[in-house]
């Protein structure tokens, strides 16, 4: 058997994550577009677009009770943001940064950090979710609602939004390009699947629909950058979606535009381990909004000083 | 009003001395600028800090590989512009020394600040140095020129460029006509020896070269520009000639001087015959004091330099080697068609061919044409008799203001000769007699050391980078020794005993003609037309 790379370092998932079996039990139409099912070339464009991100992080894991049953919470800070990309010069836009302090079992509570002469309020957020992956949960929704907010705002404003991951659903009709990094599934038919392999650089399979009663979108490959021979042929592919209620046509130019911008903005090997499919103003915003949360030894202090403050002995 | 124009940033160590500051893009700060930082304290005391701008620096942020800036500038990566300025303390006020405060504003000092930041408001007398790059002036605290609490200007820099002597007469005028004298003013002298060229002859020229601009610096510095108003210019007696002619080049309307041969065996010059560096490490040089006392016993009746010397050698002092008195001899024969024209039976008007340093305000006195040896013999026997002019007085004021320039033929850090003793005593003595040397020279690596330790201003031209790595040119922090390098003509940096760092000043052109063509075209009727 011939060993092929698959590029990603083994600290992160791997991006080429289809399991063996993995059903299709969807729908998923592949003649929307074309009913010919072959690599669509991109045609060069060049508009002022916008790449949504956020990050988040657990500062510290805290428990309580409550008549008697253990309440899982957590303080967690986030960060979302935008980086836009328009007449020859990459900027950040405005970062939004938010604390929460979740607690599971429908509790709310808030809590106050002194840092040198700064305060840094942590707003109360409760769940029924009582886990410590159930509170992990929702401050990973908070930050995709923070990422979907800031998207919409743009997409009234910008040609072309781009954000990481699944946000975009939450914008509502916005015309918000996803981009998933990591195939989970293949979505296609054995057949269909096999033209994602042999896409060029800039090159895109037709759109398909999903229909799989959550959220109607538009879907295709894209490959941001060829892979080197010893590599997988899936490396360097990413998935973008569209909500399907933007209709086929403004889906099809939307895609068009992706797969026109997105090589552009592809990281390459030794800027980021994610590379291709992190792109280069994603990975450099990451890291701003990392700074902008703040130190995260600074604050772990905080909060160790501030839990015993509280003490009652 | 003093502006903000950064804040005290926090990713490298604030100290008491000195400190980073972040700049926002958008603003200009330049080097040399000069900030203040106010840190309160807990007491309710505020502290000021003042400082210098001496490192600036720009760089990317959230670029950690040097291809990034293509990526930034293809509008793919974003990246930021941000600019940092290392500020040096000058003055800390009141003298607690706390550091600044990261994020604490920055600003640019002006007005009292700035005279504060740069200890001119303890100057009760200064003078003139120049004008910062912020074309405000910089001041000298003259009590460390005139004596008081120090003495002494040395300047180094490469020739041509460095414009030294040019800067020595800046200082001159600026000390001359800034009214900081009073009364005293017609009582200073200076002396300046021409050595090279005919740079210094028409100090009492206007120059036609200067741009009436340049007025508005000259006011700046509370100067009016104009030529020197009192000079006289001496030329050294032509050779070879029975009528006193001077032997200048395109200037002719000098005085002509030169000794008598009483004078000279009176006065016991003949010291200043032998002032090659080698001439005090062996027996030479006693051999010349004997020669001296016996002449300024009994002055020999003779008309030429000549007869001298046949006179000498037809009297040889008793009890040296013979290998001595033939080099003894050989030396002095060698004198002849170099300094021997200057050594004269009889003058023609005893009181107008005698250098007089107190009839003008600023004598010149030109050697540029003459033998490295007569060279040294003018300036031995000039600077003696200033001295001891001096010394009769007993008084530091009146000032005179000595300005000569390669000091390293004259004061060379290895071996004795007479003249550098004279330099030396001028050096170590001349600040309780009121004697000011204003010593130029290439290298200050080849001076005599305490002929520039004893100097309290220590001005730097250009100067070549490897002489600036010299040991002479410590009191210079590293970015000014790289700077020194690329100065320009009229730029200089001065260093002097209050202010902690080196200064960068210009100083306008000069008002008076530097050069022949600067001057305005003479007049008809030469009376000693060059051939």
């Amino acid at each position: 058997m011939r060993l092929k790379l698959d590029p990603w370092p083994a600290e992160f998932d791997s991006p080429l994550a289809i399991e063996e079996g993995a059903s299709v039990s969807r729908q998923v139409d592949a003649t929307v577009e074309s009913a010919q099912w072959a690599a669509i070339p991109s045609t060069n464009a060049g508009a002022a677009c916008c790449f949504v991100d956020g990050v988040r992080r657990v500062e510290a894991r805290v428990l309580g009770e409550k008549d008697g049953v253990l309440v899982h919470g957590l303080l967690g800070s986030l960060a979302a943001g935008f980086v836009r990309a328009a007449d020859g010069v990459a900027q950040f836009g405005e970062v939004h940064v938010s604390r929460y302090l979740i607690l599971g079992k429908g509790e709310a509570q808030s809590m106050e950090l002194r840092i040198g002469s700064q305060s840094l309020p942590f707003d109360a957020y409760a769940t029924e979710h009582n886990s410590p992956d159930g509170v992990l949960a929702e401050l990973q929704s908070l930050m995709r609602m923070a990422e979907a907010r800031i998207a919409e705002q743009l997409a009234t404003q910008d040609a072309c939004v781009f954000v990481d991951g699944l946000s975009y659903r939450a914008t509502g009709r916005f015309d918000v390009i996803g981009v998933i990094k990591r195939i989970l599934e293949p979505y296609l038919q054995p057949a269909e699947f096999a033209l994602v392999e042999t896409l060029k650089k800039a090159e895109r399979t037709p759109l398909f629909r999903i229909i799989d009663g959550t959220y109607e979108r538009y879907s295709c490959f894209l490959r941001l950058a060829d892979p080197r021979p010893f590599e997988h042929p899936l490396a360097g592919v990413v998935r973008i979606e569209i909500g399907a209620a933007v209709g086929i046509e403004r889906a099809q130019a939307l895609a068009a535009l992706a797969a026109g911008m997105l090589p552009r903005f592809a990281s390459s090997p030794m800027r980021d381990p994610r590379a291709p499919q992190n792109l280069l103003p994603v990975g450099a915003l990451e890291q701003e909004m990392r700074r902008r949360m703040g130190d995260t030894i600074l604050i772990r202090r905080a909060i160790e000083k501030r839990l015993h403050e509280q003490r009652d002995w | 009003m003093n502006r903000e124009i950064g804040r005290v940033l926090g990713t490298a160590d604030a100290q008491p001395l000195d400190f980073w500051v972040a700049v926002p893009a958008d603003e200009i700060l330049q080097l040399d600028d000069v900030v203040l930082v106010n840190r309160e304290l807990r007491d309710g005391r505020t502290v000021s800090l003042y400082g210098i701008v001496d490192i600036l620096a720009a760089r990317h942020e959230g670029a950690r590989l040097d291809s990034d800036v293509f990526l930034g500038s293809e509008g793919v990566l974003p990246l930021q512009q941000v600019v940092k300025a290392h500020v040096t303390v000058t003055r800390v006020e009141p003298e607690i020394f706390v550091p600044p405060m990261p994020g604490d504003p920055v600003l640019l000092a002006t007005g009292p600040d700035r005279d504060q930041a740069l200890f001119f408001d303890n100057m009760k007398r200064r003078f003139p140095l120049g004008l910062a790059r912020d074309g405000e002036p910089v001041h000298g605290n003259f009590e460390f020129l005139d004596g008081s609490r120090g003495a002494h200007v040395n300047i180094s820099g490469i020739s041509g460029v460095a414009t030294k002597t040019t800067y020595a007469t800046f200082l001159l005028y600026g000390i001359f006509n800034g009214g900081l004298l009073g009364g005293e003013v017609s009582n200073t002298h200076a002396l300046i020896f021409n050595v090279k060229g005919e740079d210094l002859l028409f100090l009492d020229k206007p120059n036609t070269a200067l741009k009436p601009e340049e007025a508005a610096r000259y006011a700046k510095l509370g100067l009016t520009p104009g030529p020197f108003p009192d000079v006289a210019i001496y030329a050294p007696v032509k050779a070879g000639q029975d009528y006193m002619i001077p032997d200048t080049g395109k200037r002719s309307d000098v005085s002509v001087f030169a000794w008598t041969i009483t004078e000279f065996c009176k006065q016991r010059y003949l010291r200043y015959l032998f002032t090659e560096a080698d001439d005090e490490s062996n027996q030479i040089s006693f051999v010349a004091e004997r020669v001296e006392a016996m002449l300024a016993a009994h002055v020999p009746n003779v008309d030429t330099f000549e007869e001298l010397v046949d006179h000498i050698i037809a009297n040889p002092v008793q009890g040296y080697a013979p290998g001595t008195i033939a080099a003894f001899e050989r030396r002095l024969r060698a004198a002849i068609p170099r300094v021997g024209h200057l050594i004269r039976g009889k003058v023609d008007d005893p009181e107008k061919n005698t250098i007089n340093w107190q009839r003008a305000q600023v004598t010149v006195i030109d050697i540029h044409n003459l033998h490295d040896r007569a060279k040294r013999f003018v300036i031995g026997v000039v600077l003696r008799r200033m001295f001891e002019d001096k010394e009769k007085t007993g008084s530091r004021k009146p000032l005179a203001f000595v300005v000569l320039d390669e000091l390293n033929k004259y004061a060379p850090r290895e071996g004795r000769s007479p003249i550098k003793e004279v330099i030396l005593d001028m050096a170590e003595r001349g600040r309780s007699l009121g004697v000011i040397l204003i010593g130029a020279e290439q290298t200050a690596s080849q001076i005599e050391r305490r002929v520039v330790a004893n100097s309290s201003f220590r001005v730097v031209g250009r100067l070549d980078l490897a002489e600036a790595q010299n040991n002479e040119y410590a009191f210079l922090p590293s970015p000014s020794r790289a700077r020194a390098g690329i100065l320009k003509p009229g730029t200089v940096i001065v260093s002097q005993p209050e202010i902690p760092v080196p200064l960068l000043v210009q100083f306008p052109f000069p008002a008076w003609a530097t050069r022949p063509e600067e001057a305005p075209a003479e007049r008809k009727g030469n009376p000693f037309p060059r051939k």
